[in-house]
C-alpha cells in the first residue's frame, strides 16, 4: 500500500504502537494516557508532551483523523491507512514471536498458548 | 516573594528543571518568571516533591494546553515559545516526554531555531563587516572580525552540543 509509510514507521516504537491502537475507538489525548496505562497494567505511562507530538505527526501522515469533540477536547480515531500500518507491525511482531519460541522454547510455547 | 536571577541556555534546560525541583524541595515554589525566564520569582511553601519541565512550542494550541492540564501540569509562560510546566508527585517522577523519538524531535526543533538565528547573525555581521570595509578608516574592522569569530565559535559550540544530545538519544533508542 505505501512503501514510504513502512520505511518511516516500522519497526514502530511501543509508544507509537499503543497510541495508534488506542484510537480504534475515538479518544482524546488524556484518554489515551489512561487507556494505555490500563492496557499495560501501569507499565507504560505516556507523557503529555509525547502524546501531543505523536498525535500531530500521525494526523499529518493521515494515520489518524479528528472525530468530533468531547468536553471541548479534540477526539481522534484511526484511519484505514493507520489500521493497515498497525497490521503490518503486528505481522512483524508475530513473526518475531514465532521465531523466538521456535528457537528458545517450543515446548513452553505449546503448553502456554 | 523571593527574586533570583539565573542565567541559562536553552539546550541546558535540564539544569533549570533540576534546580527548580530542588528549590521546591527546600520550600520555595515558582510563581512566575520575568525577562524571558532570567528572573525567577518564588514564594514560600511546604517542602514538596514537584517535577518541573521546560518545553518549547512554536504555537501554543488549545489542544496542547488542555492535554497537559488534564495530565496534571501547571503551565508557566516564559516567552518566545518557551514554557515551564510543574507537576506534583509522590513516588514516580513524571515526565513530559517519555520516549526517545519525541526527545529527538524536541532537540531537532531547538537545532532548527539555533540554525535560523545563526543565518540571521551571519547576514547582519557580514553586512556590518562589508560596510566597515568599504569605509575609508577601517578602524572598526579588527574588532568586528574578532567579534564575528567569537560569535561563530559560540554557535559551533551550541550546535555541537545539540547534535551530541540528539546522537545520545538515537543511540539509546
Amino acid at each position: 500500500m505505501n512503501e514510504k509509510l513502512i520505511k518511516a514507521y516500522l519497526p514502530m516504537s511501543e509508544t507509537g504502537f499503543y497510541i495508534l491502537l488506542s484510537l480504534n475507538e475515538p479518544r482524546h489525548g488524556y484518554g489515551i494516557i489512561l487507556h494505555v496505562k490500563d492496557l499495560t497494567g501501569g507499565r507504560i505511562n505516556l507523557g503529555a508532551g509525547t502524546i501531543y507530538g505523536t498525535l500531530t505527526k500521525f494526523e499529518k501522515d493521515s494515520l489518524i483523523e479528528p472525530s468530533g469533540e468531547e468536553d471541548r477536547r479534540k477526539l481522534y480515531r484511526i484511519t484505514e491507512k493507520g489500521k493497515w500500518l498497525l497490521e503490518q507491525e503486528m505481522r512483524r511482531i508475530d513473526e518475531m514471536y514465532v521465531n523466538g519460541h521456535e528457537v528458545l522454547g517450543g515446548c513452553n510455547h505449546d503448553k502456554d498458548i | 516573594m523571593i527574586k533570583i536571577f539565573k542565567w541559562w541556555w536553552a539546550w541546558d534546560y535540564e539544569k533549570i528543571e533540576d534546580w527548580l525541583e530542588e528549590m521546591e524541595s527546600k520550600g520555595l515554589r515558582l510563581v512566575e518568571t520575568r525577562v524571558k525566564g532570567l528572573y525567577f520569582y518564588f514564594e514560600r511553601c511546604q517542602p514538596m516533591k514537584a517535577r518541573y519541565c521546560i518545553d518549547y512550542q512554536s504555537k501554543l494550541t488549545p489542544d496542547y494546553v488542555t492535554l497537559v492540564k488534564d495530565d496534571g501540569w501547571e503551565l508557566y509562560q516564559i516567552g518566545m515559545g518557551w514554557y515551564i510546566l510543574r507537576k506534583q508527585y509522590d513516588e514516580e517522577r513524571p515526565d513530559l516526554y517519555t520516549d526517545f523519538e519525541s526527545l529527538i524531535a524536541k532537540n531537532k526543533a531547538l537545532l532548527a531555531i539555533v540554525l535560523a538565528i545563526l543565518v540571521m547573525e551571519c547576514v547582519t555581521f557580514g553586512n556590518l563587516i562589508w560596510s566597515t570595509y568599504k569605509d575609508s578608516s577601517k578602524v572598526m574592522l579588527p574588532a568586528l572580525c574578532i567579534g564575528g569569530s567569537v560569535m561563530l565559535a559560540f554557535f559551533s559550540f551550541v550546535i555541537t552540543s545539540l547534535v551530541m544530545t540528539i546522537t545520545k538519544f538515537r543511540k539509546n533508542q
